[in-house]
């Protein structure tokens, strides 16, 4: 009985191996190909989307958000910044009723924000991994890379 | 066996309902996090359902077409999935991103926010000059932002408020003021106006990552309070005494050279001042012509603890109410220490604050008998809150504040038990509602006892 069960868990494994986050995408952190900056810590990557001024490959970071409340945006909030939606908004607005820098600016799709990351100087964002692109680079968390199974920062 | 397998498990990829609890046990294991026993028997059942699921013959023989089909599909951990190229067709200009022009936003930004309240008092005894029993409504504050990027390194910032004031107040004489006009567009009908205080008004420059400079009219960077500054992003209604009262000037003129620095998840924040200090027009000039200096070093841990102190000192000289008269002047020195921690929905914060005094032999400010004493103010306040998901994000909330001044003529010491609830329905609206329960010891006010009902909105826009 038992080696049937293991089959089948494998089986759906294996099946849905592009199917694995289909409510779960797994967010590649990218900047423009070529770029010295190859891993970031998830610290650092916390302080740069919130609006701390962060360097990076030998330039100042300017992040770019997916569009508010979208899968990758929530997934990414809660899984850098620990953060709920509602969690977000409060930040934001407390920011910038303190005088301080509002948030990352946020793009439409992930094709805008593969486009911007792979233009801008210093641009960082995050899209699907389906959404790789050729002229951008995917950027290590805390050295862990996003093909590993280890990494956690996931669409909702 | 084995086709069984894929046709069980291509059905659960094709989207059947009992899917669901083996996709959340599959993520988990792509996420690398333990698999329980219990979880493979989950598994198991769902995958029950799954088998038990009608189907055609010809569902089937898809559904293991396409689990053959993906099988062959190489697993996402062990090589990364291809790229494909740019997008040609994202017109980024469109959302006003051109790569050629500056890599910054250099628009200008107009936002602000705003409040209005409802006030009930009542005192436990009557008070001279002061009415037993009051309520009324009161727009409290109407303030407008505007920040800009001036270069990537240079920012421009403003905030005014709008105010109906000096209407209604009174004058450094203790006149009442009263603004009402005749207004000439309207057959001369009554109007009153209003003022506005400039709040802040300043440029800043980045030297480096790690100092900035800023130059203008800012906010006192000391404690939390001042810092958060408007009612949106305050927790409760009513300032402390402390914060009210100012023991550190609430804005400064001159320059703030502030920056920080992390290491290991630990931020430390510092700023450095020099500026005019507290005066009688001490945004426009510097009366005694001694500058004050101040300063501040703030420490946030990686598990949602922040610890600053705060320090001031400078000379207060105030206007001359006549020509060739000594205008009000003393030595002020302010210290405190604030502490603020974070752990999910748990807010706890507190502030303690001390100011000295110090006045020049025939420049002490009058008092009911004879003049105000050299001496040191003292206050502190602490806040508890906790900020559920529900109720329109209700965060009941609880303060005691404690407030000692010295050549205070009123009272010698003031008691504060605040509780409320802060209300967040979004993120840019913010309902509170409190108590404030404040007792007097000694002086005019003595055994004096208020109780002030408040109710709040304020909003961002």
């Amino acid at each position: 009985m038992k080696p049937a069960i293991a089959s089948i868990v494998i089986a759906l494994c294996v099946v849905s191996g592009g199917l694995a986050h289909a409510d779960g995408k797994k967010l590649v952190v990218v900047v423009a190909k070529g770029s010295s900056l190859t891993t970031i810590s998830r610290g650092d990557l916390k302080r740069c989307f919130t609006g701390e001024s962060v360097s990076g490959g030998g330039k100042t970071l300017v992040p770019f958000n997916a569009a508010t409340s979208s899968p990758d945006r929530v997934g990414f909030d809660k899984a850098v910044l620990g953060m709920s939606p509602d969690e977000v908004g409060r930040f934001w607005v407390d920011r910038k009723v303190r005088g301080q820098s509002g948030a990352p600016r946020s793009l439409p799709s992930a094709a805008h924000i593969a486009k911007v990351a792979a233009k801008f100087p210093g641009a960082i964002g995050y899209l699907p991994e389906d959404q790789l692109t050729s002229d951008i680079q995917a950027v290590q968390v805390d050295g862990v890379a996003y093909t590993d199974a280890r990494y956690n920062i996931v669409a909702q | 066996m084995i086709r069984a397998t894929i046709i069980a498990g291509a059905l659960a990829a094709a989207g059947a309902p009992a899917f669901a609890q083996v996709a959340q046990l599959e993520h988990e294991v792509l996420a690398g996090d333990p698999v329980s026993p219990d979880d493979l028997a989950k598994a198991a059942d769902a995958a029950a359902e799954v088998a038990n699921l009608p189907a055609t013959p010809e569902d089937l023989a898809k559904a293991a077409d396409a689990a053959a089909d993906a099988a062959a599909v190489p697993a996402p951990a062990a090589t990364a999935p291809a790229t494909k190229p740019s997008s040609d067709d994202i017109d980024l200009s469109a959302l006003g991103l051109d790569p050629s022009a500056a890599a910054f936003d250099d628009k200008l930004n107009l936002y602000g926010f705003a409040d209005f309240k409802f006030v009930k008092d009542h005192w436990n005894k009557d008070v001279p000059t002061i009415q037993r029993d009051t309520k009324t409504f009161m727009l409290g504050n109407l303030n407008l932002y505007l920040a800009r990027h001036l270069t990537p390194q240079a920012r421009a910032f403003a905030e005014v408020r709008f105010t109906f004031l000096p209407n209604g107040g009174t004058d450094a004489s203790g006149k009442v003021v009263d603004t009402t006009a005749t207004d000439l567009t309207n057959f001369t009908r009554p109007a009153q106006w209003g003022g506005i205080v400039i709040e802040r008004a300043y440029v800043e420059y980045d030297i480096t990552e790690y100092a900035t400079i800023r130059a203008g009219h800012w906010l006192t960077p000391y404690g939390i309070w001042n810092i958060d500054h408007g009612s949106p992003a305050i927790i409760a209604v009513n300032r402390p005494y402390i914060i009210g009262e100012q023991f550190f000037p609430e804005h400064q003129t001159g320059l703030d050279l502030f920056g920080s620095h992390t290491e290991s998840g630990y931020k430390l924040d510092y700023h450095l001042t020099a500026s005019n200090g507290r005066g009688g027009a001490e945004a426009q000039t510097d009366q005694d012509s001694k500058l004050a200096f101040g300063g501040r070093l703030e420490l946030a841990t990686p598990w949602g603890l922040r610890v600053g102190g705060s320090y001031y000192r400078g000379r207060y000289t105030g206007l001359a109410t006549t020509a060739g008269q000594p205008a009000l002047t003393y030595l002020e020195a302010s210290y405190g220490g604030d502490a603020q921690f974070d752990r999910g929905p748990l807010h706890l914060q507190g502030e303690v604050i001390a100011r000295e005094r110090h006045y020049e032999a025939g420049a002490r400010a009058p008092a009911a008998a004879g003049f105000v004493a050299d001496g040191r103010d003292l206050g502190f306040y602490v806040l508890a809150g906790y900020r559920f998901d529900q109720l329109w994000n209700v965060m009941p909330f609880a303060i005691y504040e404690n407030y000692q001044p010295t050549g205070q003529t009123f009272f010698d010491q003031i008691d504060g038990y605040t509780v409320g609830l802060n209300f967040r329905p979004s993120p840019s609206l913010v309902l509170k509602a409190e108590v404030v329960v404040a007792g007097f010891k000694g002086g005019f006010l003595a055994d004096a006892v208020i109780w002030e009902y408040t109710a709040q909105a304020s909003w961002m826009f």
